[in-house]
């Protein structure tokens, strides 16, 4: 289920305890959930242990110029979310279990999140 | 299912198909009406088809009456899809099919295309309707057009973007010492 635009939740033991140590009001979750926003190739090739992903947060009254807005149930996710293109990092494919899967955005959705990306790195056209 | 929520199902299929492909399922033209986009075409569609491949039937939705669509009782053609016109139909009719018709909607005003439409009628003033609702859009026009409305003051957007950081940092340092392992 490694595709473009996949959504997988990540659970808290790869993210919690560092985190702690270093925010020490860092509110407390279970999970995160992260968009896939690799190739089609990067993303089924084997000899390619990682993915791109880009965070996701259902704290949408955060939103700003980076973010892109997924709309529930787009993904799997059970609440309106935001795509942070500003918070963009790997995570190796062995953490992208099955059971982690939730679901894949819309073509439109990956767009929107690629076209934001581009903008965020500057590698859209006037930026 | 409604007629305003096979509306937004057709929609998203036939935006879903083109961003794939570069065509639409349907070939119909999407205008934005009252509740989002309408192709005017699936009105004379359905009438035709009544009775045959689809049964229109209105009946009591929740607390008003609705044009309801189901499969029709004597059919005289299958649809002859291709596999990916079958597999984004597919995806689409999942994940709409057990939604809300207003979930159906904010999820149709969701989609680049009519972002586009909603900022042209925030920079016109009012709701333009039967207007045409453009699916080639470059990605320059879909970053502007997708970027959401500011809600919250500058500092705390700040405050909330320094946490994320923070924990992304922790993601990747957790995931290279297992790979270390």
């Amino acid at each position: 289920m490694i595709e473009p635009g996949a959504v997988f939740e990540i659970p808290a033991a790869l993210a919690d305890p560092p985190q702690r140590a270093r925010d020490p009001n860092a509110p407390v979750r279970e999970h995160r959930w992260v968009l896939n926003v690799s190739t089609k190739a990067d993303s089924r090739d084997r000899f390619q242990e990682t993915v791109i992903t880009v965070l996701l947060s259902a704290q949408t009254e955060y939103a700003h110029r980076h973010d892109v807005l997924v709309r529930r149930p787009d993904g799997g996710i059970d609440r309106d979310s935001i795509a942070q293109t500003d918070v963009l990092f790997m995570v190796l494919k062995a953490e992208l279990t099955p059971d982690r899967w939730r679901g894949t955005v819309m073509a439109d959705t990956l767009r929107q999140v690629r076209a934001k990306l581009a903008e965020t790195l500057g590698i859209s056209p006037g930026t | 299912m409604s007629v305003t929520k096979l509306q937004k199902a057709l929609y998203l299929a036939d935006l879903e198909h083109f961003t794939l492909t570069g065509t639409t399922l349907t070939g119909a033209r999407w205008v934005r009406y009252t509740h989002g986009p309408m192709a005017k075409a699936l009105v004379p569609s359905t009438q035709v088809m009544d009775g045959h491949e689809i049964d229109v039937a209105t009946e009591p939705v929740g607390s008003y009456d609705a044009r309801v669509y189901r499969p029709g009782p004597a059919p005289r053609f299958r649809p002859n899809l291709a596999a990916e016109e079958k597999a984004a139909l597919d995806r689409i009719l999942a994940l709409v099919g057990p939604l809300s018709t207003k979930d159906a909607i904010a999820l149709a005003y969701n989609t680049a295309p009519m972002r586009l439409v909603q900022r042209m009628e925030a920079e016109a003033g009012q709701v333009q309707l039967n207007v045409d609702i453009p699916f080639e859009l470059d990605d320059a026009m879909i970053a502007d057009v997708v970027t959401p409305e500011p809600v919250a003051d500058g500092a705390a957007v700040v405050a909330f973007k320094c946490r994320e950081r923070a924990r992304i940092g922790d993601l990747q340092e957790a995931a290279l010492a297992r790979a270390a392992r």
